[in-house]
């Protein structure tokens, strides 16, 4: 046992009710749940809804409730395009967002097609950093390959000044493999890691291959528990240096933030 | 700067740990992190796993002789690794297959009825249920590879039968929590179970003594659950009756 404080920052959660996995949207739990695994701040994300300004309004006024603990990013879509600029300004200038989560299985069209293009622009000109689901491999669902890994070297080249952050690293092998491609290939890629399918080693592999100053911490909480998701950096044979850069310290330099504005 | 990040960046289980689910053995469709005995053990040891019990991918896959016969040649002399027979109840020879369990002093099974191309229906499984039940077996199948109905209306015929349920996902959580209520005879593997609050879930719903730790490995680590395990704030005899106690308890050891 070597039980250290180092800053822990989830890059990856959401809110709003799913009943049907019997989960509830109650801040007291959410916070009950980051104190168990040792979790500071929590980066929240809403995208069920097919208006995006209900999206985002519903993460504001979670994360107003304990902005200490939470932070927002923003969600809008290529679906209704003439209200993602709009919603953009009012997500980042307005509400506070910190980021900007896209699901590319969500329209039918590859996530670099210049459908989606008026939202990178609006974001590359701000630097703002987007995180974007991602899956590519066998069992995987439908449109998954909209949001496939490798799409993505085209996009960090064209929009050089966004941050992307693959959520799930592309969570099949298949997918992990093409995200750590992406990465190697583009500096301003950056893999996320939460999944249900992480194979044993996996951590290790993506910071053999990558390095550590790239890999940020993520949950997927409420549909996967804090304890586990930060199980799976402490328990990987990377070094303690390594764990602390995974767990927190990078995701500080992806968002532009300083520690003390994550104390707690 | 304040924070509450306290986490634990050498664990080892503070238990004894018995993983049931384990699987050892090469498969046709990729190249594994491990597929040896050694690699196996030595991930055991990295988070303080004492036991796992062990089956053959192939067994499930293609054929549950072959299958078989590889797993007890890749445990033979490792005290740590206990034997998990794959069987497939829609082709084997009951009589045959007795005798090898019995040899191999095996006391769990594992069926994989998706995979292995049959339902889980009486006029199938029925002949080997009652043999499992007799021989007072364990039988593990993964939530995966079943019918809930057919497995439901299967289950209800052999209440005294020990099953668990293993590969639990989120996306179970709408019908996988009501079958484990219905089947009192029904355990958990929580390998894959880890949606918030999912401990205290299945502590209300089956509680302490049908809730078995496995890692799926090596499609997943050994550390993360037992990380998540020893955080949940439960008695240290609760903890050991989940990562090790309640396996020993089913399988008779």
């Amino acid at each position: 046992m070597n039980i250290i404080n180092t800053l822990v920052i989830d890059f990856h959660s959401h809110v709003g009710r799913m009943g049907n996995y019997n989960v509830i949207d109650d801040m007291d739990w959410y916070v009950k749940n980051l104190d168990a695994a040792g979790v500071d701040k929590c980066f929240v994300s809403y995208i069920f809804d097919g208006k995006a300004s209900n999206c985002n309004d519903i993460v504001y006024d979670f994360v107003q409730k304990n902005s200490k603990r939470f932070g927002g990013f923003a969600h809008v879509t290529p679906h209704y395009i003439e209200e993602a600029i709009p919603e953009l300004d009012r997500a980042f200038n307005k509400l506070g967002m910190k980021a900007l989560k896209i699901y590319p299985p969500f329209y039918p069209k590859p996530v670099n097609h210049e459908s989606w293009y008026p939202i990178f622009e609006w974001c590359n000109a701000n630097k703002i950093p987007v995180k974007s689901h991602t899956q590519y491999g066998p069992g995987g669902y439908k449109n998954d390959d909209n949001g496939r890994p490798i799409l993505f070297i085209d996009l960090a080249q064209k929009f050089p000044d966004i941050n992307w952050i693959l959520a799930h690293s592309g969570n099949f092998e298949e997918g992990r493999i093409e995200s750590v491609q992406a990465a190697i290939e583009c500096p301003n890629i950056y893999l996320e890691t939460c999944s249900s399918y992480g194979d044993h080693g996996t951590i290790e592999y993506f910071v053999d291959k990558l390095g550590d100053d790239r890999i940020l911490y993520g949950s997927d909480l409420p549909l996967i528990d804090a304890r586990f998701g930060v199980g799976r950096i402490v328990t990987a044979k990377i070094s303690e240096d390594s764990k602390r850069k995974i767990l927190g310290l990078n995701a500080l330099k992806v968002l532009n933030l300083n520690e003390a504005e994550i104390s707690i | 700067m304040c924070k509450l990040g306290k986490v634990d960046i050498e664990f080892k289980s503070s238990v004894p740990v018995f993983d049931c689910n384990v699987s050892l053995g090469r498969i046709h469709t990729s190249r594994l992190v491990v597929d040896s005995a050694e690699e196996t053990i030595l991930a055991m040891d990295h988070v303080g796993v004492e036991k796992a019990l062990i089956h053959n991918p192939y067994g499930v896959n293609y054929d549950p002789v072959y299958g078989n016969e590889k797993l007890m040649k890749s445990i033979e002399g490792v005290n740590r690794f206990i034997p998990q027979f794959t069987c497939n109840p829609s082709t084997f020879d009951i009589h045959t297959f007795s005798e090898n369990v019995e040899n191999n002093n095996v006391k769990a099974l594992r069926m994989e009825p998706s995979k292995q191309n049959f339902p889980f229906v009486n006029w199938i499984v029925g002949d080997c249920m009652d043999w499992i039940v007799k021989k007072e077996l364990t039988l593990f199948i993964p939530v995966t590879d079943l019918n809930p109905v057919e497995f439901h209306n299967t289950m209800k015929l052999y209440p005294n039968s020990k099953v668990v349920l293993s590969d639990v996902h989120y996306s179970h959580v709408p019908w996988a929590i009501p079958l484990l209520k219905a089947l009192p005879n029904l355990y958990v593997e929580i390998s894959k179970f880890s949606i918030s609050d999912s401990l205290i879930r299945l502590l209300n719903v089956v509680g302490e003594g049908r809730i078995l730790y496995g890692s799926k490995f090596p499609y997943q680590p050994m550390g993360p659950q037992l990380y998540s395990l020893h955080r949940w704030g439960i008695s240290e005899a609760s903890l050991k009756a989940i990562c090790s106690e309640n396996l020993k308890i089913i399988l008779g050891l």
